[in-house]
């Protein structure tokens, strides 16, 4: 299955006149507002999946913009200015996520994204729950493996090298991600 | 939720997942930001960097914006000779009569110095002696702090002392530890006053959000301290009780320190 929702980077298509970008690159900050106004949402949404929380997904949506205008400059234009954006917002979660464990100097075991405990099943199950709840509420290594795949569009081996697991693991939390959301939407 | 249904496969899983993404896309693509980040970002791409040659040719022309932040940085020396004295002192209090003790700072007033036992600590000129000398002071078992060279040991301060020989070694160590721990605040309290007035003087350059953080910060630990010298009023001797005013004391002075450096806004 390949069920790459509309942002995925193969999908995305640019939305923003490419001379914004090069006017961004070469340090013209209106430029770079109106390229922040046209990916916003998606680059949030990137956040949101993968964080599972709205709060910290506005923290690393700026952090994601202002490494976009550190890194613009680098852009040579080989792919859509979007899915060069998309992909480093990936890496700017990737890199929290993996901070953040660090600071907790939580023991980890085989399943090295385990940072914090998943929502108990009371909090998991409520009848009327969406589907953005219910990403969230996966422990945080199903929820980033399964939002890398099946939301971003993301390959188990592409998915294997961003997170330093095995491709195996990759597909083992995403089935685990898979049949607790279908546990929890049931 | 850790239920796994033994009839389900995995196959039925991606294609339930699957439907029910592509019939509630919309919710996917409907997350938006409460906020407009975009002033945050803009603060944050419009900060002004100073180049690092910039900043060498303004400290090497003595700027006179520099001299908070040279104050700051003396008050951190003096913190951090401090901080040996602090750790060289508790060596000498757990050693239980026998004592080391920084002679880059003010002679405290433990009987040990006080009565003329030869200092182990290098001296001012060679501070990378003196630290590693500190950090062994530090680490080391108390029979291991006692001073390494000269002739001196545990015994011998003792009897050079003029503290009479009939006096119950319980009474000698609580009255050593009372004028070391004295010493010890004496310090801290000198230190954490310093730091304060650095603070005071870069506070006009720093961000007034930071600075009431930190000043609420500042008054949680000093109500923690209270506590701890109310517990200590009435059990003077429990190692735990000075042990957690020194750690708290310790953290005030390091927050002061890391404040009066911080970057102006």
């Amino acid at each position: 299955m390949q069920t790459a929702i509309a942002t995925s980077p193969e999908t995305m298509s640019p939305t923003v006149a490419e001379p914004d970008v090069k006017l961004a690159a070469n340090g013209d900050r209106r430029a770079f507002e109106r390229l922040y106004r046209a990916n916003l949402n998606r680059v949030y949404a990137v956040c949101v999946r993968m964080s599972g929380d709205r709060a910290r997904a506005e923290e690393l949506t700026q952090d994601a913009f202002v490494r976009a205008w550190e890194r613009l400059p680098q852009f040579r234009g080989e792919s859509a200015f979007s899915t060069w954006l998309h992909r480093l917002t990936v890496n700017v979660v990737l890199e929290a996520q993996r901070n953040e464990r660090r600071n907790r100097a939580r023991t980890e075991s085989d399943d090295v994204l385990e940072a914090a405990p998943p929502l108990a099943p009371h909090e998991f199950h409520t009848e009327n729950m969406d589907l953005a709840t219910a990403i969230a509420g996966l422990p945080p290594g199903a929820r980033t493996v399964f939002a890398l795949h099946d939301v971003e569009g993301y390959k188990h081996e592409e998915i294997a090298e961003m997170l330093d697991i095995t491709s195996g693991g990759s597909k083992a939390q995403l089935h685990r991600a898979r049949r607790l959301l279908r546990e929890a939407l049931a | 939720m850790t239920n796994e249904d033994p009839l389900m496969g995995d196959e039925q899983v991606e294609e339930s997942v699957a439907k029910y993404l592509e019939d509630n896309a919309e919710l996917l693509e409907g997350i938006v930001p409460e906020h407009d980040l975009w002033p945050a970002i803009e603060s944050r791409i419009t900060a002004r960097v100073i180049p690092m040659s910039v900043r060498s040719a303004r400290i090497g022309g003595r700027s006179w914006g520099w001299v908070p932040m040279l104050i700051a940085a003396s008050a951190l020396v003096v913190a951090s000779a401090a901080v040996t004295y602090v750790l060289t002192a508790r060596s000498s209090l757990r050693g239980g009569g026998s004592a080391a003790v920084a002679t880059t700072q003010p002679a405290p007033t433990t009987p040990a110095v006080a009565h003329g036992v030869s200092p182990v600590v290098a001296d001012s000129a060679a501070p990378d002696t003196a630290l590693r000398e500190a950090s062994r002071l530090a680490n080391a078992t108390p029979a291991e702090s006692a001073p390494s060279h000269g002739s001196h040991s545990g015994s011998d301060i003792r009897a050079g002392s003029d503290i009479p020989d009939h006096e119950p070694a319980a009474v000698l160590a609580s009255q050593q530890q009372y004028n070391t721990s004295d010493a010890v605040r004496k310090t801290y309290d000198s230190e954490i006053a310093t730091l304060h007035d650095a603070l005071e003087a870069r506070r006009g350059q720093l961000n007034p959000a930071t600075v009431a953080v930190i000043e609420q910060n500042l008054r949680v630990i000093d109500d923690a301290i209270s506590q701890s010298e109310a517990a200590l009023a009435r059990d003077p001797n429990s190692a735990l009780l000075n042990d957690q005013l020194d750690r708290t004391l310790a953290k005030k002075t390091g927050l002061l320190r890391a404040a009066a450096l911080l970057p102006a806004a």
